[in-house]
């Protein structure tokens, strides 16, 4: 790894997180072979699971591991419904975390630093914002009208849930707005009070029309997220007007259309179950294991054998690893000068080969690839990955339930408009949803804004497009 | 239209991630370490008027000074898409080797505002390598003077040929101008989207609530007369103390910073253009509003800044300021905290305040391989009530990374022989001042080195009773060097550099 305070960062995290982490999983491991767990297995950042012993010698490669499932999650439906390039948002309770796929892959080039301390080891990109179902709505001393970062959490939680919060919250906001239903239980079995809602949103001064402030929330909370996926992608050069936005978590597909809106998107994928997608993605995630070694060449000076003996050690570090798995090579390159690594899939020991891939995923990433500088290798790394046998996403077929009938919403522009309410995850393949509708799931809504048309695909998911 | 509490927050995130955009750009294309590493750049949008809409945050000297070069380009009447280039220190510079990329944004056929990139260089011509000289008495001495000129082929082959490493520089202006260009593409997609109009208005709007928040803040602070004194150590040609003295007084909102006073023009470098004395008093009034209070042309409006013609920190033509952006920037901003802790705010004790410049530079022609290479070092942060000081962090006026040593020694003939922490040089009290960083550099060929450093003698002082932070030192081979000064090495010299440690804040010693 280049750049010592980076692995000397990476190596003290590691330092103070491995004992706790290694008891955690010991008592884990221990408590879920006595209920018959045969098989348990660690997420890592980089969206693949390692065994407990191998996680507890690798603590600080689990920083980012809860993210990193609901990504897995989210290639998997995409993958069920042919849609390989993916902007992802997972919207929880106090924070939103935006991720991307690209022609089906992950992007891995996230956590520069978690919590402020560098890491540099393999993540997927995860850009998180202040904003979640929990995240309390406010109004400053300006005038102007925030979201987070302060949020009321799961206790007290959001006032509608009556348990003692009296601050307004994106979910008050949802709920007065009709979004979501008073008469539906949410996923933990908490009844919403509407009235509760209304009276924490009434505290806020900008308007006396509780509809309106609850359309304005929502609008602040749909530009901080907004902000989020447009780091994973403009920021670095990708155009996501050509790609599909997953929104997931429990009030992730509320804001689908709105998000897709302010960035230019036309098509919105709600998963059938977005609430659960996360853990979804644990269980079908493949076991993985990186390894890397710096070799710091220009490409010019390197033989095919050079290539080859680098590699050797590496390879068989990951198939002992990981035996029977898929071994892919990796190269890390940058032209001369630079300061960022493009990384390239370097099948053949062949410089000539590598230079050229450099030269193409260059171009794809930062606009040009015929730089005059030298091409310099960086580093080299070897993913093992072995497929689990998990329960396949795209062949349910839904079960046929009819529409759970119709009820007045609200827009986020604050016009008023008569719904359906479809039970997402329920409705059988091909069924066409006309806007506005919402979606009612048992783990999360979904609402399809005027403008916007669904289908229900096989797997369960709808996929909502400009209409 | 007026833009309701809704409009104000979405329209404030639209801009502040365009600014972001641009900043990403830079970084990931610059080819200098001193840009791509360490990250001595900014990026900003400003609206026609020239009034900054917002800034991806990276270096606070940049901070209200890039208004001043937007003011400059708009008296040449640029037309849409047109790109300018400057360094002039006293025509919106700040020193010459931050040189700023200034797009005129093209909406519809009308200069809709403006796209802005100050990057630091680490060469710009002049005497010697590097471009950051102790001892010069004369802008010219210092490099080549850009003022705003539009960027033309022919402008950039002249700025080339006046530069020790032509291929760097035409690599880090290339970024600049991508991320320029991202600034332009982000602030039209936003016109279509929001339609011109809208956007113009909520820009404004925008401008007007940070003013609105910054003049809150202000009027809870102390009101009557603060005043301060204190001093930098020589400027590269005299070795006297140099003093800066302060008034300021808050009235309903507005902080005035008056500089009279303060000595004449030095005969060194450390003088200051009022653009940059602006930008460290800018500093200090932003480290007393609230975090979220959006960093744009409203928070200077609550700012006004007056300083004799002519002084150390409203320098004249030709005086050389070099040092003045990066050292006396910083002496501005303490003595700046120091009168308000005379006037009764509680602010925190005086850090490094120096960023420890040092420049390398290969002696040679370029064809036979010259270079160049920049940095500052970090060193111990001033206490403050309720926690220590960090240790080994840039203070004040700069927020920049360190360069890795694995990049120094594989671009460079040097060698880092240490670089640790200075152990108990913060000074001591109820909270602790952070320690300052040993950094020790061995040449390994002939080149050319200068040091711009300060607290060299007096070190940071401590706050409310707390005692004074260790100063720092310089040394050749075991030999003590001034403060600021440039000297050769030949292979096998060691250079080492003690930064100063923060002082401490409160009596009685900390746990």
């Amino acid at each position: 790894m280049f750049r010592e305070y980076e692995r000397i960062s990476t190596t003290t995290a590691e330092a103070y997180l491995r004992p706790k982490v290694a008891a955690y999983l010991r008592k884990t491991a221990t408590l879920t072979a006595q209920h018959g767990v045969q098989s348990l297995r660690i997420m890592t950042s980089s969206g693949g699971t390692v065994s407990p012993e191998q996680a507890a010698n690798r603590a600080a490669s689990l920083a980012l591991s809860g993210p990193a499932g609901g990504v897995v999650g989210a290639r998997l439906v995409g993958a069920a419904v042919q849609a390989h390039d993916l902007l992802t948002l997972d919207m929880g309770g106090t924070s939103a975390d935006a991720s991307l796929i690209s022609g089906g892959v992950a992007l891995t080039e996230g956590a520069e630093s978690v919590a402020g301390v560098p890491l540099a080891l393999p993540a997927i990109l995860i850009e998180t914002v202040s904003a979640g179902g929990g995240s309390i709505a406010a109004v400053d001393e300006g005038g102007a009208l925030r979201v987070g970062p302060r949020s009321a959490g799961a206790e007290p939680g959001p006032a509608c849930y009556g348990r003692g919060g009296t601050e307004p919250t994106v979910t008050d906001a949802c709920l007065v707005l009709g979004w979501l239903d008073p008469q539906y239980p949410l996923a933990d079995s908490v009844r919403l009070d509407r009235a509760a809602a209304e009276r924490a949103l009434s505290t806020l001064p900008f308007s006396h029309d509780v509809c309106e402030i609850a359309a304005g929330i929502v609008q602040v909370a749909t530009a901080v997220m907004a902000r989020a996926l447009k780091r994973v992608s403009v920021a670095r050069g990708i155009d996501p007007r050509g790609m599909a936005l997953l929104p997931f978590g429990g009030a992730g597909p509320l804001f689908g259309c709105a998000l897709a809106d302010a960035l230019g998107m036309s098509r919105v994928i709600v998963p059938p179950h977005p609430g659960v997608l996360s853990a979804l993605g644990l269980a079908a995630a493949p076991e993985r294991v990186d390894v890397l070694a710096s070799l710091h060449r220009p490409l010019a000076d390197l033989a095919g054998s050079d290539l080859a003996h680098a590699f050797e050690p590496l390879v068989a570090a990951a198939g002992a690893a990981l035996p029977d798995a898929e071994l892919t090579r990796f190269a890390d390159c940058r032209f001369r000068g630079q300061g960022y690594e493009v990384t390239v899939p370097a099948p053949r020991d062949d410089a000539a080969t590598l230079a050229t891939a450099f030269r193409a995923a260059h171009r794809a990433r930062h606009g040009h690839g015929d730089s005059d500088q030298p091409i310099e290798l960086v580093n080299v790394r070897v993913v093992a990955e072995r497929a689990v046998g998990a329960a396949p996403v795209g062949r349910r077929a839904g079960i046929g339930m009819p529409s759970a009938g119709r009820r007045m919403v609200v827009t986020r522009d604050g016009k008023r408009v008569r719904a359906d309410v479809w039970p997402l995850g329920e409705m059988p393949a091909g069924r066409l949803l006309n806007a506005p509708a919402v979606l009612a799931g048992p783990d999360a809504t979904g609402f399809i804004e005027p403008g916007w048309r669904g289908t229900v695909h096989a797997s369960g998911a709808v996929i909502v497009e400009r209409a | 239209m007026r833009l309701d509490a809704v409009g104000l927050e979405v329209m404030a995130h639209a801009f502040a991630g365009v600014a972001e955009e641009m900043g990403l750009v830079l970084v990931q294309s610059a080819l200098s370490p001193n840009i791509r590493e360490r990250r001595d750049a900014s990026a900003a949008l400003f609206d026609a008027d020239g009034e900054m809409i917002a800034q991806a945050a990276h270096i606070p000297v940049h901070l209200g000074a890039l208004a001043d070069a937007v003011a400059a380009v708009r008296t040449l009447e640029p037309t849409p898409g047109e790109l300018f280039l400057l360094n002039d220190p006293y025509a919106g510079g700040s020193h010459l080797p931050d040189l700023t990329l200034i797009g005129a944004i093209d909406i519809d056929g009308h200069v809709g505002g403006y796209s802005v990139v100050r990057a630091h260089h680490s060469d710009i011509g002049g005497m010697t390598a590097g471009s950051m000289p102790a001892g010069a008495r004369e802008l010219y001495q210092e490099g080549l003077v850009i003022p705003p000129t539009r960027l033309t082929p022919d402008l950039e082959r002249l700025v080339l040929a006046n530069v020790r490493t032509p291929a760097m520089r035409r690599g880090d202006l290339a970024a600049q101008r991508a991320a320029v260009e991202r600034g332009a593409t982000g602030m039209r997609s936003l016109a279509r989207r929001h339609g011109w109009t809208a956007l113009r208005d909520a820009a404004r709007e925008l401008l007007d609530y940070a003013e609105r928040r910054t003049k809150s803040a202000l009027s809870r602070l102390p009101t009557g007369r603060m005043t301060a004194t204190d001093y930098l150590e020589g400027d590269g040609v005299v070795d006297d103390d140099l003093e800066i003295h302060v008034s300021i007084a808050i009235e309903d909102g507005v902080f005035h910073a008056d500089f009279t006073g303060t000595r004449g023009p030095a005969p060194g470098n450390v003088n200051c253009p009022i653009a940059v004395t602006r930008s460290a008093v800018l500093f200090v009034v932003r480290t007393l509003l609230p975090d979220d209070v959006p960093m744009n042309g409203g928070v200077p409006r609550a700012i006004q800044v007056t300083a004799p013609p002519g002084c150390l920190v409203n320098a004249r033509p030709p005086s050389a300021v070099a040092a003045g952006n990066v050292e006396t920037s910083q002496r501005i901003a303490d003595t700046v905290f120091r009168a308000l802790a005379a006037g009764g705010c509680v602010v925190p004790a005086q850090g490094q305040g120096t960023m420890n410049n040092v420049t390398f530079g290969g002696i040679g022609s370029r064809e036979s391989g010259a270079w160049t290479y920049y940095e500052t070092i970090g060193g111990g942060q001033g206490a403050s009530r309720g926690a220590n000081g960090p240790s080994g962090v840039h203070v004040g006026m700069s927020n920049t990374l360190n360069t890795p040593i694995e990049v120094l020694e594989m671009e460079h003939p040097l060698r880092v022989r240490t670089y640790a922490l200075c152990i108990g040089s913060g000074g001591p009290g109820q909270w602790r001042g952070g320690d300052g960083v040993v950094r020790e550099f061995e040449a390994l060929a002939p080149m050319e080195t200068t040091l711009l450093t300060e607290r060299r003698r007096h070190g940071p002082a401590g706050g409310a009773g707390g005692q004074d932070g260790k100063a720092g030192a310089n040394l050749l081979n075991g030999q003590r060097l001034a403060s600021k000064i440039t000297v050769r090495l030949a292979a096998g010299d060691v250079l080492r550099i003690e930064t100063p440690g923060g002082g401490g804040w409160g009596k009685g010693h900390s746990t």
